[in-house]
């Protein structure tokens, strides 16, 4: 993923889930983030879909439960 | 390893038809948390054991309601409750609610996959035409939630439930089955 979408969905996440950005990691999970609870977590998915203009459909939806999971599905996305 | 009850499975969850056995456990409980009751708009009042399992038994016998349990694939869990109620054959309707009890399993994920599986079942399997859903204007969780399923909001009621000390207002969300079949958040469901 390019430095600047990386930039932006760390942004994102940031002020979706409430943590600053420098503990978004790639061992970000719903598991481990007090923050990553329902209202932030869907307010993470509204977030992503208005920012990058995309529709998450009901199988990648449910994969979001990490940031790696996020930046896989995400690269997915972007490159159609 | 087969799964008691199980009713519609998915990736994460599984809906199941509750049991006597799923009483026991900390179902009756969430009734007694506060914040749980005062969003769902449920009247404060203590909740047992023994009440759980004379609701669950009122359940059985009214036709018009399908309660389900949410639990988790890997371990059987139970995390919450999501039913379909209302339920009008000659309207083709129904009124959906869900409650995600478990504090451990509040992030989100499980409920926006119950839900779908739920709108999912109502629409395509039992044929219904339209499902509603009534949520306080303050819980933001069920905006988001049925916002991002593709449900839209069709109206405000308002000071229509009383919420800690005052009267606040409720939303009405709905999605109707031509919407819904054109949906990209369509599950498929894990046991079929």
């Amino acid at each position: 993923m390019k430095n600047k979408i990386e930039d932006l969905l760390k942004t994102i996440i940031s002020k979706s889930l409430k943590i600053p950005k420098k503990k978004i990691n790639p061992y970000l999970k719903a598991s481990n983030c007090k923050n990553w609870d329902s209202l932030n977590f869907l307010t993470l998915i509204s977030n992503l879909e208005k920012k990058f203009k995309i529709k998450f459909n009901y199988k990648e939806m449910i994969m979001l439960d990490s940031y790696k999971n996020i930046i896989k599905v995400l690269n997915k996305k972007i490159k159609k | 390893m087969k799964k008691k009850n199980l009713f519609i499975k998915g990736s994460s969850v599984y809906l199941s038809y509750p049991s006597s056995a799923d009483v026991g456990k900390d179902w009756y409980d969430w009734f007694n948390d506060d914040e749980i009751n005062s969003l769902v708009g449920k009247y404060p009042w203590p909740n047992s054991k023994s009440d759980q399992k004379k609701y669950l038994d009122d359940v059985r016998r009214n036709k018009d309601r399908l309660l389900l349990g949410v639990k988790i694939l890997k371990n059987s869990k139970m995390i919450g409750v999501i039913s379909l109620s209302k339920l009008n054959s000659h309207h083709r309707s129904a009124e959906s609610s869900i409650i995600i009890g478990n504090s451990k399993y509040k992030n989100g994920i499980y409920a926006l996959e119950a839900l779908a599986l739920l709108t999912e079942f109502g629409l395509t399997r039992l044929n219904l035409n339209r499902i509603f859903s009534s949520t306080l204007l303050i819980n933001k969780n069920a905006h988001n939630l049925n916002k991002i399923l593709g449900w839209r909001k069709v109206g405000t009621c308002k000071k229509s439930h009383y919420y800690k000390g005052q009267y606040v207002d409720s939303v009405i969300y709905e999605i109707l089955k031509e919407n819904w079949i054109k949906s990209n958040k369509r599950p498929s469901f894990g046991n079929e």
